[in-house]
């Protein structure tokens, strides 16, 4: 993933970019959480409104990876389709994670 | 420009702060509705970007409150979002001057600056939402939004009060009938304090209602509800915990009316209880009086005047009276009474009460002011004179050291008749009003004046029967008495009889006499001495007496005897046979028999019923000789020569 690229289409510099995605690295890992107490509470709107939450920040940073993912997650939490939602969350928290791995790169290479 | 950015995403709040900042104005932030209200009491921005779904009070409502608050009410706003686009929101309609698309910042950020241009050289107002290009389908979150919107059509449906209020109390969401309850409008009542609705006095409990402590939810019941608005209202809490953000649901009930209702129909209870017990021991005293007063008057009949007893028993008599006058009060408390009812006319009986009063108590001066055309009463007058009286006496008392006692009489509707407590029956009514200049009485004692047994005035002095027992008789002819007094400004007794259309006819003077008669008189009574002082009583009027302790005998003897019973005395209240049933047993041995009923209760609905299935006429315990024999040849006729 190109960040460089990314935060200049963002017309943004590098730095205030990275530091903008640590934000949502931050509030995803929250709702994260929150999707998990939501599948482990059986709550399908707490899901659904944890997802929201994760599908809204990444559409705003064209994450579009993340964006489908969180989309997905929503639909099946509002069909009460918990077990894929179980199964889309360990694989939001991966894209997540490699996310939070590439700025921590990108971080060290300044 | 001043800019506020509401949104209760970190990232695009953070997105937005960068690029404002950027183009040099000056941004602050709010995570919410409710944080963007507390901003807004000290800061004005001139433009505020918002989010539409959001905890603690939403972007709807945002915009809705500071359209209706005057020092917000220029600022411009832009909603970010793409439900409102998909939704067919017409964001204009509840305020916002545009509108632009929630997407990838890249594009939104064009969108944003392109408005904030515009903004610069003109005021806008669009009805287009800027943007929707990027916008990515939204089918899901229309779903989410379609769940809000049942659930507002069902609060919004809601009789109770409903209340979304934040940990600390300030209020985010209220429902029409919790803002209806309030009595504030609503953009007045969101983001500020609940506990700021009630007095001192009843904050204390609210508060103490609203700690979410973990344990069982508390509530405000409706026994012992709290004043909300000038109402009762009881709150139910219901708190909300696992979500984002902790909050309270309060469910609001106005119970004003039930507690009228139910204070209503505690008052009667209390009145018919203590009626039953006041009626009941007014009928056994009455037995008691019957053989003293008996008594007394069969030894004086035949006793000298000289003898050195007979001031004695005279006195005994007249105490006997006295205790019977006594009786006869609680008897009109209970409501057993309406004894003779026929129409009369009020203003004559005021007059002569009050013209008799007046000589006893000369320190005071009465005026009256008595209404030329009054209508007239259906009522027994002896009854409405005692409770004239009773008002007049507790009125003299009010003024120990002299007054001016104001009577006025005047016709009213039922419109015109002022109770909290009662509704009165739609009609005509006379209106009684009795006014003194005394010491007067305060609020408590106004709810208690009518209570049997309660008074006010010193040991000894007062029975704490004379309201009670013009309340249950001005009750039993349908009418209403309500007192207005404060202290030391005297005190108003308003008493509302139903006025009637029946003429008035001229009462015969009582007579005095003894009559005497000789025919044959068949008394049943249950209670021994009564026989043994009636048989006395009828004997010495010189007629020949049967006695019976029982119904079930008294049908017996007059099967054999029927030819030869010229009238039969019987009592009302008697264990199993009953006089009711004895008399319509009488009836099938003879449907002319001539029965008089007596009773230590007055005449009441069920003595009324029996007469007018053809029982001859009525009279009351204790009996004077004198009663007794006019009452016997009004029913037997004229003695045979």
């Amino acid at each position: 993933m190109d960040f460089g690229a990314l935060a200049k289409d963002f017309e943004m510099e590098k730095d205030e970019f990275l530091e903008i995605l640590n934000l949502f690295l931050e509030s995803s890992y929250d709702d994260l959480k929150k999707l998990q107490s939501a599948i482990d509470e059986e709550d399908s709107l707490k899901a659904a409104h944890a997802a929201h939450s994760i599908k809204g920040a990444a559409m705003n940073l064209g994450l579009l990876e993340i964006y489908e993912l969180a989309k997905s997650i929503e639909r099946s939490a509002k069909e009460n389709h918990l077990c894929q939602v179980h199964e889309m969350a360990k694989r939001a928290q991966e894209e997540i994670d490699r996310i939070g791995e590439t700025v921590v790169q990108e971080r060290q290479k300044e | 420009m001043k800019i506020l950015v509401v949104d209760n995403h970190p990232v695009m709040l953070k997105l937005m702060k960068g690029l404002l900042e950027k183009e040099g104005h000056e941004v602050q932030t709010a995570i919410n509705g409710l944080t963007a209200l507390s901003l807004l009491q000290t800061h004005t921005p001139d433009i505020i970007f918002t989010d539409l779904i959001m905890p603690r009070i939403d972007g709807k409502k945002l915009c809705e409150i500071i359209r209706k608050t005057p020092h917000l009410q220029n600022i411009c706003i832009v909603i970010l979002s793409a439900i409102a686009a998909e939704d067919e929101e017409k964001f204009f309609e509840y305020g916002a001057n545009a509108c632009v698309a929630k997407g990838p910042f890249n594009r939104m950020s064009k969108h944003i600056l392109q408005i904030l241009r515009r903004l610069e050289q003109e005021t806008i107002s669009m009805d287009q939402v800027i943007g929707l290009d990027t916008v990515f389908p939204h089918q899901i979150t229309k779903e989410l939004l379609s769940i809000k919107k049942q659930f507002d059509t069902t609060l919004k449906g809601m009789i109770e009060g409903f209340l979304e209020v934040t940990p600390e109390g300030d209020m985010i969401y209220a429902n029409p009938a919790a803002i209806s309850i309030i009595g504030q409008p609503e953009e007045q009542l969101l983001a500020s304090n609940f506990l700021d609705l009630f007095r001192q006095d009843q904050r204390k409990r609210v508060e103490v209602v609203l700690q979410c402590d973990g344990g069982p939810p508390k509530s405000i019941p409706i026994d012992f509800p709290v004043k909300l608005n000038g109402k009762e209202v009881s709150v139910q809490v219901l708190p909300i915990t696992g979500g984002d953000h902790r909050s309270l649901i309060l469910i609001l009930n106005d119970v004003t009316e039930r507690k009228k209702m139910e204070s209503k129909l505690i008052q009667a209870q209390k009145m018919e209880a203590l009626g039953t017990l006041a009626g009941g021991i007014a009928h056994d005293f009455n037995n008691l009086l019957m053989v003293v007063q008996g008594n007394v008057s069969l030894i004086l009949v035949d006793m000298n005047p000289s003898h050195p007893h007979y001031e004695m028993l005279k006195s005994i008599e007249k105490k006997a009276q006295n205790g019977s006058r006594l009786t006869s009060q609680l008897l009109g408390y209970a409501r057993k009474g309406r004894y003779e009812v026929r129409p009369m006319l009020l203003n004559q009986l005021v007059e002569e009460t009050a013209g008799a009063f007046g000589r006893t108590r000369k320190d005071i001066v009465i005026h009256m002011d008595l209404y030329r055309d009054l209508y007239p009463l259906e009522a027994d007058s002896g009854q409405i004179e005692q409770v004239l009286m009773n008002l007049l006496v507790n009125a003299a008392d009010a003024m120990p050291d002299g007054g001016t006692l104001f009577l006025n009489t005047r016709n009213v509707t039922h419109q015109e008749i002022e109770s909290d407590l009662y509704e009165p029956v739609p009609g005509d009514y006379v209106l009684l009003s009795v006014t003194d200049t005394g010491i007067g009485m305060d609020q408590q004692t106004m709810t208690r004046i009518f209570d049997p047994f309660f008074t006010t005035k010193e040991l000894g002095r007062g029975t704490g029967l004379g309201l009670a027992s013009a309340y249950g008789i001005i009750k039993g002819h349908n009418g209403y008495i309500n007192v207005r007094s404060e202290v030391g400004k005297g005190a108003t007794f308003l008493l509302y009889l139903p006025a009637s259309k029946g003429e008035v006819e001229e009462q015969a003077e009582k007579s005095e006499d003894i009559l005497k008669g000789s025919e044959t008189v068949l008394l049943v009574d249950d209670e021994e001495q009564v026989l043994e002082v009636g048989e006395k009583i009828l004997k010495s009027l010189g007629y020949e007496v049967l006695t019976v302790d029982s119904g079930e005998n008294g049908v017996e003897l007059y099967k054999t005897n029927r030819d030869q019973i010229g009238l039969v005395i019987l009592d009302l209240i008697m264990p199993h046979k009953g006089g009711r049933e004895t008399f319509d047993a009488l009836r099938e041995i003879h449907p002319e028999v001539k029965v008089l009923l007596s009773s230590g209760y007055s005449m009441n609905e069920q003595t009324m019923e029996i007469i007018k299935r053809g029982c001859k006429g009525f009279i009351q315990k204790p009996f004077s000789i004198m009663e007794l024999s006019q009452k016997l040849r009004e029913v037997l006729g004229n003695p045979k020569p």
